[in-house]
């Protein structure tokens, strides 16, 4: 993997994506659950991370058929 | 293709350049305008000065505020390092830091020019729109010549964004390593810096993991070791001045609406500009100025909701869009030159929307961002475009001063301003004891000390870290002259005891703020 011209490619770039996408989505509504009787619900900040995250995930999805096109 | 169209194309991007170089005209005007001025235009311009004097003596300004002046700084110390020489020829004054800060700005118009001719097919008419593109943004027109040292830092940080572009795909060591000096650079010119140099490694990462990691491990550790010397040398202060006291309570809809009002004035460069970063994304590889502007237009956008940040904190962004946007147009308006003759016979040249476009959206932007005096050789022209004043009496800005978070600056001083400024100076003078004032710049043209940095004693407080026992105690006890009020930034307790011992004075207007003179209570010597 570490060669001296190993580059990532879109295929892992779209994978890592995912992951963060999935992790990130789950923190922040783990934030509710957590701090439970917190009044408001999803809060601005929250939604935003949110939609935020879910782009990312969208373009992660997108970028996995790309195979090994350098990212 | 037609040579009507071609004439259009020629024309638009002649009205275009007009329309930007306007606006450079006016940034000019105010810059020559700004820079005289002796007394803080924004609030923090004086601390900053106050910095460069302390360097300049040689001392650090990361100090204990539990103890008089009740002074510290929250930024990293290269701008105040540059301007520290000019302190010993010049003394203390606001003109060079604002003509450093001017020259830095044109310095980041000169980056990104030649990073859209470089990596442009070499078009160097759009490449000069861009350039100029990024002195016309709202955000930078009003921080460019201030004494503060977001301006130097943006500089630093295209400059290196720019090195690095060429350099780290082409393996050349050195110029890896000059762009790395500048992101240090920049990072210890302000800490917001550190999201350009994430963004940058992110892209090192991506092209070549494995050239990626020694660079990193070695621009960590240097810039760690500074962190320590500076924190080692500065008994810690350094940790709490400029890390614990920049951690500031977050509004979310100041960012919101900072989001919203940068879409609107930069649209016509931040469409262009993503669509090439969808282009490279997709179809190309990423190139380091769409990493660069996905960190920062998100992150810089998110710290912009903090106390005390703002629209500024767009404007790195806003360097990269004007990249990206001018690269977008350049390599648009090569391939349509380049497509088949007979499909250019067919369809008059399918080169002709593309050919339009591009001057079109540098028009549509100079409108969007147009901000000028209304009074004066300006009325004409501003009857003209139909631009009446919205902000102060004699000036338009098409961001308005509605926004939480954009900086209500960019008019025009006046004589009367300065001479207010002088008037506070006289008070200041004819009082006794030292002065505590919000503003640093009435302190330094009455010789007298500069006591405390009110949003510095705010944050600190928030966060726990300042009580400020004695300079109550100097409040309560009026060993203060006179207190100078604009904002009122001082924390609760500190505020508390000014309306325990000292009563409004007088009111003195300068620059459209109301400055409050409070003098010790009647019967406070008795």
């Amino acid at each position: 993997m570490f060669s001296r011209d190993y580059t990532v490619t879109k295929r892992q770039l779209g994978f890592a994506f995912v992951v963060i996408g999935i992790v990130g989505i789950l923190g922040v509504l783990a934030v509710d659950i957590l701090q439970v009787g917190r009044q408001g619900g999803i809060g601005p900040a929250q939604a935003f991370a949110l939609f935020v995250l879910v782009v990312l995930l969208i373009v992660g999805l997108t970028l996995i058929p790309l195979g090994d096109a350098p990212a | 293709m037609s040579i009507i169209v071609r004439r259009l194309h020629r024309g638009l991007m002649l009205a275009a350049t007009l329309a930007l170089l306007f606006s450079f005209l006016v940034y000019l005007l105010y810059a020559i305008n700004l820079i005289p001025f002796p007394f803080d235009y924004d609030q923090g311009e004086g601390f900053e000065l106050r910095d460069a004097v302390l360097f300049s003596q040689g001392q650090l300004p990361y100090r204990d505020t539990e103890v008089y002046p009740f002074y510290s700084s929250n930024y990293p110390p290269l701008y105040h390092l540059l301007g520290a020489p000019l302190v010993w020829i010049f003394g203390p004054a606001y003109w060079y830091g604002r003509i450093l800060s001017f020259l830095a700005s044109l310095v980041s118009a000169c980056a990104i020019g030649y990073a859209v001719y470089r990596d442009g097919h070499r078009h160097l008419w759009l490449a000069a729109l861009s350039g100029l593109a990024f002195l016309a943004s709202n955000f930078v027109y009003h921080i460019g010549p201030l004494f503060r040292q977001h301006t130097l830092m943006v500089a630093l940080e295209t400059a290196a964004i720019v090195i690095l572009a060429r350099a780290f795909p082409g393996r050349d060591k050195r110029g890896i390593a000059l762009g790395l000096l500048l992101l240090i650079c920049a990072g210890y010119t302000k800490q917001l810096a550190a999201i350009t140099a994430v963004a940058a490694f992110a892209w090192m990462f991506l092209r070549q993991p494995r050239a990626a990691l020694p660079w990193a491990a070695a621009f960590i550790g240097f810039g760690a070791l500074i962190f320590l010397w500076l924190n080692l040398a500065s008994n810690g202060h350094w940790w709490t001045q400029t890390i614990v006291a920049n951690v500031n309570q977050f509004h979310p809809f100041q960012a919101f609406g900072l989001f919203v009002l940068w879409f609107q004035l930069h649209g016509f460069l931040l469409v262009p500009a993503g669509l090439l970063i969808c282009y490279e994304t997709y179809f190309d590889r990423l190139s380091i100025y769409a990493i660069w502007f996905l960190f920062t237009a998100l992150l810089g956008g998110i710290a912009s909701g903090a106390w005390g940040a703002g629209d500024s904190y767009f404007t790195t962004s806003i360097a990269a869009a004007c990249i990206l946007s001018g690269i977008c147009l350049s390599r648009s308006l090569k391939a349509a030159r380049r497509s088949p003759p007979w499909l250019q016979r067919v369809l008059d040249g399918p080169a002709w929307p593309i050919l339009l476009l591009a001057p079109l959206l540098y028009l549509g932007y100079a409108r969007a961002t147009l901000k000028m005096p209304t009074g004066g050789a300006f009325a004409p022209l501003a009857s003209f475009l139909r631009v009446e004043p919205n902000t102060r009496e004699s000036f338009y800005d098409s961001a308005s001063f509605d926004v939480p978070g954009y900086a209500n600056i960019g008019y025009f001083v006046s004589e009367e301003d300065e001479a207010a400024g002088r008037r506070i100076v006289d008070l200041i003078k004819e009082s006794e004891g030292p002065v505590l004032s919000e503003e640093a710049g009435f302190a330094f043209l009455a010789n007298r000390d500069v006591v405390s940095n009110p949003t510095q004693l705010r944050n600190l407080y928030l966060a726990g870290s300042f009580h400020g026992d004695r300079l109550i105690e100097m409040i309560e006890t009026y060993q203060f002259g006179l207190v100078i009020l604009r904002a009122q930034f001082y924390p609760t307790p500190i505020l508390q005891a000014i309306g325990r011992a000292y009563e409004h004075w007088q009111t003195v207007r300068m620059n459209r703020f109301d400055y409050l003179i409070l003098r010790p209570k009647s019967g406070a010597s008795e």
